[in-house]
C-alpha cells in the first residue's frame, strides 16, 4: 500500500517537475545600460484664443512656457515654423502623426479665454505624442495682468510631469545690484523674476548690502547691511519694504540664513575676533549659541529637515566645512580636499552640499555628499563664489568674475545645471552678486 | 517493516540504474541557447528551422489589422491625413469642477485639473493613416535585405535575384523566403525551386525549442540595444537615479514595429513620480519611430514576439 502510494508521488514529483521546466524561450530579454542625456524635443504651440487679445495673451504665454524649458536644459522646444499641425482650439485630439515627423516628442496645447468677470481663464494639456496619451491637463484663472506667473506654473507642472522633479520656474532671486568704480561701489538689495523679467530694487543703496536669504515665507529677506557702518543683520519684508535689525547683538552679526521651518535666522556672531554660530527665535526672540570654539565659525545653512547644520570653520587651520547637529553637537569636518572650502549650502532636496572652493589662484563651485564623499566641480573662473539653489536641488546658482588680461570683468549671476552642463547667465541690468534662490512662490 | 525493505530494494536499484544510464529525463540540459553547431555569430537564417508553413500568410495578416497603437503601417505615408474627427469630449469640458472664483486673492492662479481627454481606450478616427511614422524604408524592404543577407547558398540568390528582378518581385523576397521553405513556391521564383527540389524532403518542421544558439540570440539582443540606445534620454542629474531601472515589455510585430510597449511595474507607476518619469520615457525610446522597427530576423519571431527591455540609468551616473 504504501509502497504504491510513494511510487505514485515520485511519479508526481517526476511530472511535475518535467512540467515547469522552466520556458525559456518564452519572451527575449534585454538589459540597456546607456542612453542619451539629450533634452526632449517639445513643441509647445500658441495657445489659442479665439478673440484677438486672447490670442495675443495665448502666444505671450507659449513663448514663456517655452522659454522656461528650454533655459533647464532638459527640454529642446521646436522651432514653430516646423509645424505642421498649428495650434488648434483643443477641440479635438492632436493629430499626433504630424508632430512625429518633426520629431515632437511632447506636444502643449493651451487655450487662454478672457470669462465674464475680466480674469484669463488659461488652460493647458501636455500629450505624450508617441503613446497618444495625454499627461496632464490644468487650468488656471487669473487676473490677466499676472499671464507671466500662469506661464511660469504651467512650465513647472510639464517639468514635474516628465522628469519627475519639482520644477522651479515659478520662483524668484533677490541678488546685491552692484554698480560704480570700485572704491565707490554701490550696492542695491534687487529682486526679479527668475527668469530677469519684473525686476526691481528695493534699497537705494545708501549702505552697504551683502548677503541676501529669502524666507521660506517668500515675504521676508535677510542680509546683512552696514547701516550706520555696524554691519549687522536685518530683515527686510517685502510687501511693506519696512527693515528692522535682528536681535540686540553685542558684536556684529552676520551670513544669516532663515531655518526650513522659517521659524529662526542662524548666523555668525563676531565679538573680538572670534566667531561662533548663533540662532535666533523670531517669534521669542531667544538666542542660542550653537558652537564655542576660539576658531571661526561662519556661513551656517541648515539641511532641509532642519536635524543638521552645515558650516564652515578654520578650526583645524584652514576653513572647510563642517556637520554638527542642530543642538551644535557631534561636530565633523567633511571636506578634505587640497586648498579651501567656505560658503556651504545644503541641497533642498537633502542629497548634496554645494561650496565655493579656493586652490591655486582658483575658485570653484562644486558639490559633495553630506558626508563629504562625492566631491565634483561644477564651475571655475578667476572668482566664482556664493552658491544657492534651485528649490528641486536640480540647479545651482552663483556670481563668477573673469578675468581678461589685466582686467577683470563685471560680476554676473550664472546658473547650472547640477551635472554640470548648460550654464547659462542670469540677465541683469546691471553688475550683480550674491544670488538667493527663492522656493517656489505658494 | 516489509514494505520498508521493497522500497529500500527499489531506491538502490533505481540509483544503481541512474549511476549506469545517468539520470534521464530530469537532468539533461534543457534543448535552450546551447546547441553546439553553430558556426556564425550574424544572424542565421537556419534553413534547417523555418516556421511552419501556415503561420507565415497568417502573420501576414495579423499584419494588417490596424491596432490602436502607433504601429507602423506599410500603408504609404504621402496620404495627406485628413482632419481628425472632433473630439466631443474635449469640447464638451465639464466647467463644472471650476472653484468658484476667490475675489481677493485673485493673482493666484487656481489650478484646476481638466478632465482626461480620454485618448486611450477610444479608437482615434483615423488612426491607420495617421500612425504613419517617420520616412523610413518601408518595413517589407527592410525585412527583406535583412533576410538576404544571412541565406547562405548565395548563389543561388543571385540567380534568383535576376530572374526575378524582370518580375521585378524584390519586395516580396521576404514572404517568398518563408513560402520557399514551405515549398509553395512561386512560378516565377526560379532559385526556390531549385532549391526545394535539392532539399531532402523530410521537411523542416519548425521547433522553437531547438532553434536558437547562443550567438543568435546575442546577435539578437544586440541588435536591439544598437536600435534603442540612441533614442532612450536619461535624465542623469535625477535623485535617486539609481533606482530608476524600468522595465517595459514590448507585443513585437512580425515587421519589426511595436505593436504596443507597457511599463512592467505597473503598482509603482501610480505612487512614484520618479519612476514613472523613468518609465515613460523608457516607452517613448521603444515607440519612437526612429529606433522603431527592429531589425530581427523574421523567421525566429517566435522568439523575438515578446521583448522586455530593462532600462536601468545606473551606470549613467
Amino acid at each position: 500500500m504504501s509502497l504504491k502510494w510513494t511510487l505514485r508521488a515520485l511519479f508526481a514529483a517526476v511530472a511535475l517537475l518535467l512540467a515547469t521546466l522552466p520556458d525559456v524561450r518564452a519572451e527575449l530579454r534585454v538589459d540597456i545600460t546607456r542612453g542619451k542625456a539629450e533634452p526632449l524635443p517639445i513643441a509647445v504651440t500658441d495657445f489659442f484664443g479665439s478673440r484677438v487679445e486672447e490670442g495675443r495673451y495665448g502666444a505671450d504665454i507659449a513663448r514663456v512656457v517655452a522659454t522656461d524649458l528650454e533655459r533647464s536644459g532638459l527640454f529642446k522646444p521646436i522651432d514653430r515654423k516646423a509645424f505642421i499641425q498649428s495650434e488648434n482650439a483643443m477641440s479635438a485630439l492632436p493629430r499626433f502623426g504630424d508632430w512625429r515627423i518633426i520629431n515632437a516628442q511632447a506636444l502643449v496645447q493651451g487655450r487662454v479665454e478672457l470669462v465674464a468677470d475680466g480674469r484669463l481663464r488659461v488652460e493647458f494639456r501636455l500629450w505624450d505624442v508617441f503613446a497618444e496619451q495625454q499627461m496632464i491637463g490644468l487650468a488656471y484663472f487669473t487676473i490677466p495682468d499676472n499671464w507671466r506667473r500662469v506661464a511660469h506654473i504651467i512650465a513647472d507642472a510639464i517639468y514635474k510631469r516628465i522628469t519627475g522633479e519639482e520644477g522651479y520656474f515659478d520662483t524668484r532671486i533677490v541678488y546685491i545690484s552692484e554698480s560704480g568704480p570700485a572704491n565707490r561701489r554701490l550696492k542695491r538689495l534687487a529682486i526679479m523674476d527668475q527668469d530677469g523679467a519684473n525686476h526691481r530694487f528695493l534699497t537705494n543703496g545708501a549702505d552697504l548690502v551683502l548677503t541676501p536669504r529669502f524666507s521660506p515665507t517668500l515675504q521676508e529677506i535677510t542680509y546683512l547691511s552696514y547701516y550706520g557702518n555696524l554691519p549687522r543683520v536685518y530683515i527686510f519684508n517685502i510687501d511693506t519694504g519696512r527693515q528692522e535689525v535682528l536681535g540686540d547683538f553685542p558684536g556684529m552679526t552676520f551670513a544669516p540664513r532663515f531655518s526650513p521651518d522659517g521659524q529662526k535666522v542662524i548666523m555668525s556672531m563676531s565679538r573680538s575676533g572670534n566667531s561662533d554660530i548663533f540662532t535666533m527665535d523670531l517669534r521669542t526672540r531667544s538666542v542660542a549659541q550653537l558652537t564655542n570654539h576660539t576658531a571661526i565659525d561662519t556661513s551656517p545653512s541648515y539641511a532641509p529637515d532642519g536635524r543638521r547644520i552645515v558650516f564652515n570653520s578654520d578650526r583645524g587651520g584652514s576653513p572647510q566645512i563642517y556637520v554638527m547637529n542642530a543642538d551644535g553637537s557631534a561636530v565633523q569636518r567633511i571636506s578634505f580636499g587640497e586648498g579651501y572650502y567656505t560658503t556651504p549650502v545644503w541641497s533642498p532636496r537633502g542629497d548634496l552640499i554645494a561650496f565655493t572652493k579656493q586652490t591655486k589662484g582658483r575658485f570653484y563651485i562644486g558639490v559633495m555628499k553630506p558626508d563629504g564623499s562625492g566631491e565634483r566641480l561644477l564651475a571655475e573662473d578667476y572668482l566664482v563664489e556664493g552658491p544657492t539653489w534651485a528649490p528641486n536641488g536640480r540647479v545651482i546658482m552663483f556670481s563668477r568674475q573673469s578675468k581678461k588680461g589685466n582686467d577683470v570683468t563685471e560680476t554676473r549671476i550664472y546658473s547650472i545645471d547640477l551635472t554640470g552642463y548648460n550654464e547659462r547667465e542670469i540677465i541683469t541690468p546691471i553688475g550683480a552678486s550674491d544670488p538667493a534662490w527663492s522656493p517656489l512662490i505658494p | 517493516m516489509r514494505s520498508g525493505f521493497v522500497l529500500s530494494v527499489l531506491f538502490h536499484t533505481a540509483i544503481v540504474v541512474m549511476s549506469v544510464f545517468g539520470l534521464p529525463q530530469l537532468m539533461r540540459p534543457e534543448p535552450v541557447e546551447d546547441v553546439p553547431i553553430f558556426v556564425e555569430v550574424v544572424p542565421i537564417a537556419d534553413e534547417t528551422n523555418a516556421p511552419p508553413p501556415k503561420p507565415a500568410p497568417v502573420v501576414e495578416e495579423k499584419k494588417e489589422p490596424p491596432k490602436p497603437e502607433p504601429v507602423a503601417k506599410p500603408e504609404p505615408k504621402p496620404t495627406p491625413p485628413p482632419p481628425p474627427a472632433p473630439e466631443p469630449e474635449i469640447a464638451a469640458l465639464p466647467p463644472a469642477s471650476r472653484p468658484e472664483p476667490e475675489p481677493k486673492k485673485e493673482p493666484e492662479p487656481e489650478p484646476e485639473p481638466v478632465p482626461e481627454a480620454k485618448p486611450k481606450p477610444e479608437p482615434k478616427p483615423e488612426p491607420k493613416p495617421e500612425a504613419k511614422p517617420e520616412p523610413k524604408p518601408k518595413p517589407k524592404a527592410a525585412t527583406a535585405k535583412v533576410q538576404e543577407k544571412p541565406k547562405p547558398p548565395a548563389r543561388f540568390d543571385t540567380a534568383s535575384l535576376l530572374k526575378t528582378l524582370a518580375a521585378e518581385k524584390k519586395k516580396q523576397q521576404a514572404e517568398e523566403k518563408k513560402e520557399e521553405k514551405a515549398e509553395e513556391k512561386k512560378p516565377v521564383d526560379f532559385a526556390s525551386s531549385i532549391r526545394d527540389a535539392l532539399k531532402t524532403p523530410p521537411k523542416k518542421t519548425f521547433d522553437p525549442e531547438k532553434a536558437v544558439s547562443m550567438s543568435e540570440l546575442a546577435a539578437m539582443r544586440r541588435q536591439v540595444i544598437d536600435q534603442v540606445t540612441p533614442c532612450w534620454r536619461v535624465n542623469p542629474g535625477s535623485k535617486n537615479a539609481e533606482n530608476l531601472a524600468a522595465e517595459i515589455r514590448m507585443s513585437m510585430n512580425p515587421d519589426g514595429t511595436v505593436q504596443s510597449a507597457s511599463v512592467v511595474d505597473i503598482a509603482r507607476l501610480a505612487t512614484d513620480p520618479f519612476f514613472r518619469a523613468a518609465a515613460e520615457a523608457a516607452r517613448r525610446a521603444v515607440l519612437n519611430p526612429a529606433c522603431n522597427p527592429l531589425k530581427l530576423p523574421p523567421d525566429k519571431y517566435a522568439v523575438w514576439k515578446t521583448i522586455t527591455i530593462n532600462f536601468d540609468p545606473r551606470e549613467l551616473l
